[in-house]
């Protein structure tokens, strides 16, 4: 479940990246720059929970 | 002609790539992961799609697009600052912002390189003036000719003129140099209009 929220989160936020580079408008690049970097480093520090749980899991930490 | 800053193409062109490189990895991954078993091969891709390209899409785009916002072109979009980036483009206007950008004697970035402040701040208070513009722009404000939100700092002329020999030896600028600095007279009294009015 929680990779699955990886994976939205981070597509969204691309999407959003990939919109401010095709249309380079301030508000667009705005949103980017705030909204589209929280859902990709939301995804990231999801990532990085998921990880921990997994190692934690294997007794590796 | 136009000047071709070869290094910001490089740059764009590499975040494009990574955001479609990251794109095609996450929605590879997001179909991949439901229906196998999640094996050392799935992790590592895993740790490459959704750990490091991202955060390599995430540095690279960012850079791009804070750098690709010095350009005139982007301050002249919003239709309020039009005007201004056409002033300092027609040959006709020879205003002090004009006759700089014409002449090149500053060489790019013309908007960007008069109205930063200098200093370790001077970037970020730019940024932040950037987004008041965009807040008076989008919230329909912006019809009405801007104005600075504070009198034209003299430490941004002398940037560049400051210790140049043609500057330090003209007798008026000896004669008032305490004030140049203190900002008590503008450089824009003498040397002015920077825009047309």
């Amino acid at each position: 479940m929680i990779l699955l929220l990886v994976f939205i989160s981070e597509i969204a936020g691309i999407i959003l990246g990939l919109l401010a580079f095709f249309y380079p408008k301030a508000g667009v690049i705005f949103i980017y720059l705030t909204i589209g970097n929280f859902f990709i480093i939301a995804g990231m520090a999801l990532y990085a929970i998921q990880v921990i749980k997994d190692l934690k899991k294997h007794k590796v930490l | 002609m136009e000047h071709v800053n070869y290094s910001y193409l490089i740059l764009r062109w590499f975040s494009l790539v990574l955001f479609f490189v990251s794109l095609f990895f996450l929605v590879v991954l997001l179909f991949r992961y439901k229906k196998s078993e999640m094996g050392p091969k799935l992790k590592l891709q895993l740790l490459a799609g959704a750990g490091i390209l991202p955060l390599l899409t995430l540095f690279f785009s960012d850079q791009t697009l804070l750098e690709g916002m010095k350009d005139d072109k982007f301050c002249g979009s919003c239709h309020t600052m039009t005007p201004f980036f056409k002033s300092i483009t027609n040959p006709e206007i020879k205003t002090l912002s004009a006759l700089h950008a014409q002449n090149h004697w500053i060489r790019e970035k013309h908007c960007y390189t008069c109205h930063t402040d200098y200093a370790m701040l001077g970037g970020v208070k730019a940024k932040l003036r950037g987004l008041r513009h965009m807040y008076v722009f989008y919230t329909g404000q912006g019809d009405k000719r801007p104005k600075l939100y504070n009198p034209y700092p003299n430490n941004n002329c002398l940037g560049c003129h400051g210790g140049a020999i043609k500057y330090e030896e003209e007798a008026t600028h000896k004669e008032i140099s305490g004030e140049i600095t203190k900002n008590e007279v503008s450089c824009l009294d003498c040397h002015g209009p920077s825009h047309p009015e």
